[in-house]
């Protein structure tokens, strides 16, 4: 039946990589219906599907998939309006820097709120000067990047939470998280 | 005929020998119940007890609502059926002691401490737990009492647990802000470190020289436009230092005070926040 199968396939196709493939009446092959590399393709496909195979722990629950590619210049809420003489300075400077780089470069910044939202939060919160202040630390923090996972807890998978509440210098705005814990807001 | 009489037979007997069981009769409501209240269902649970109590009267079921109201996070509905429980019921002074803890939970230090007074004040069997109870949350206040004082109806291995916590609450190792503040000014990021900040004070270090280096450079050889851009970077980290390692001393202490208030939490949770253990699912 194979010889059968071997003269039709040759008979049809004519081809050398369909008689390769159906090396089945070779006597030296030790596996007659794969070749090593089709072993090893298998081989890894099964790998693959074990490995990354929903596990019986996870629960099956209803997802709500989204399939909008992320714009982060949505997340950039650009904001003319003047409410104080800071803003006279501020909003435009953050603006240029959210259309010009931020937009541009993407969101690079390892903390939620990012150091810019940080700074016109902080000057928002506080004061001109106070802002100023933050943000010169918040910088500075930014720079670290050592063992940041010890001093801060996480936002989501790719960022670190650290509001603006915990740097005002008034101790009863800050709300201590422990760290390894995740915040979602 | 005979057909007919067999199956008459059939039918008759099944009738008769069927399994007729009253599932809504009280003690099928209360096993019913109590299966749930085991299984931690304490929401199905109340609704069935509930069910049972416009029956029977039983204080034993309405001690069993109110503990899963306690076990549901529901402090307000918990309190109202603890109290609901009269005197001269068997769980009445279990209900004070659970009442106390719904207290605790609900973050009502005030109406803890006034509670547990007056519980104190009463023939309660569990008065010993009462003010271990209560000298345990005084740990949470300002107002300590002498250390002897609060120890003293505690047994040796709690003694060891509380005396520490006292003494904690008594000089808590805080970093002061000021010294954090005035370190920075002298060498930038030093306050940091001093608030065990290591990372970040070495960042500050070297930023705040590596701008001033710059400006000085810059000034040096006559580039005066980028010589004060540098500097006015400089002084920004520098500034931002010393707020900085003032802010980073009290996020310090924020940190020493959450893992007192959590270490003291835990004490209560290991020793059942002193309430009386139940075999309601033996």
């Amino acid at each position: 039946m194979f010889d059968s199968a071997k003269l039709l396939f040759r008979d049809k196709f004519a081809g050398r990589e369909v008689l390769n493939f159906l090396k089945i009446s070779h006597p030296s092959n030790k596996c007659p219906f794969l070749t090593k590399h089709q072993m090893f393709l298998l081989f890894f496909f099964l790998l693959n599907s074990t490995i990354y195979t929903q596990s019986d722990w996870v629960r099956w629950e209803k997802s709500d998939p989204t399939y909008q590619i992320k714009n982060s210049s949505l997340d950039n809420e650009f904001d003319f309006k003047i409410d104080s003489p800071s803003d006279i300075i501020i909003k435009p400077v953050i603006n240029a820097y959210w259309f010009f780089v931020s937009d541009v470069d993407g969101a690079n910044c390892p903390f939620h709120p990012s150091c810019s939202r940080f700074f016109l939060q902080s000057v928002n919160h506080t004061n001109f000067a106070q802002g100023i202040l933050m943000f010169f630390d918040r910088f500075t923090r930014d720079t670290n990047f050592i063992n940041r996972q010890q001093h801060y807890p996480y936002y989501d998978a790719s960022h670190f939470y650290d509001p603006i509440t915990s740097y005002t210098l008034n101790s009863s705005e800050i709300k201590y998280i422990p760290l390894k814990t995740s915040i979602k807001e | 005929m005979i057909k007919k009489i067999t199956l008459f037979i059939f039918l008759f007997t099944s009738l008769i020998l069927s399994q007729q069981i009253d599932f809504n009769s009280p003690q099928n409501i209360k096993l019913f119940a109590d299966f749930l209240f085991c299984n931690k269902d304490y929401l199905r649970a109340i609704d069935e007890y509930e069910r049972y109590l416009k029956m029977c009267e039983d204080d034993s079921i309405q001690f069993k609502i109110a503990y899963g109201f306690l076990q549901m996070g529901n402090y307000q509905n918990a309190i109202e059926k603890f109290s609901a429980i009269k005197s001269n019921s068997n769980f009445y002074d279990a209900a004070g002691i659970e009442k106390l803890k719904v207290f605790f939970l609900a973050n009502d230090t005030s109406s803890f401490i006034s509670e547990a007074d007056l519980l104190l004040q009463s023939n309660n069997p569990y008065n010993n737990n009462v003010l271990r109870f209560k000298n345990s949350v005084i740990l949470f206040t300002k107002n300590l009492p002498a250390k002897d004082i609060l120890l003293s109806p505690f047994t040796f291995e709690e003694k060891s647990i509380i005396s520490d916590f006292y003494d904690w609450k008594k000089n808590p190792p805080y970093k002061s802000e000021q010294i954090a503040g005035i370190l920075s000014t002298i060498i930038p990021g030093s306050g940091k470190i001093y608030t065990k900040n290591y990372s970040d004070g070495i960042t500050a270090f070297i930023l705040t020289g590596l701008f001033g280096y710059l400006a000085y450079s810059n000034f040096e050889h006559k580039h005066s436009f980028r010589a004060w851009v540098f500097t006015g970077l400089a002084a920004g980290f520098y500034a931002g230092n010393i707020y900085g390692s003032i802010a980073s001393a009290q996020i310090f202490n924020a940190r020493l005070n959450f893992e007192f208030d959590e270490g003291v939490k835990l004490f209560l949770e290991n020793n059942n926040y002193f309430t009386p253990v139940y075999d309601f699912c033996k």
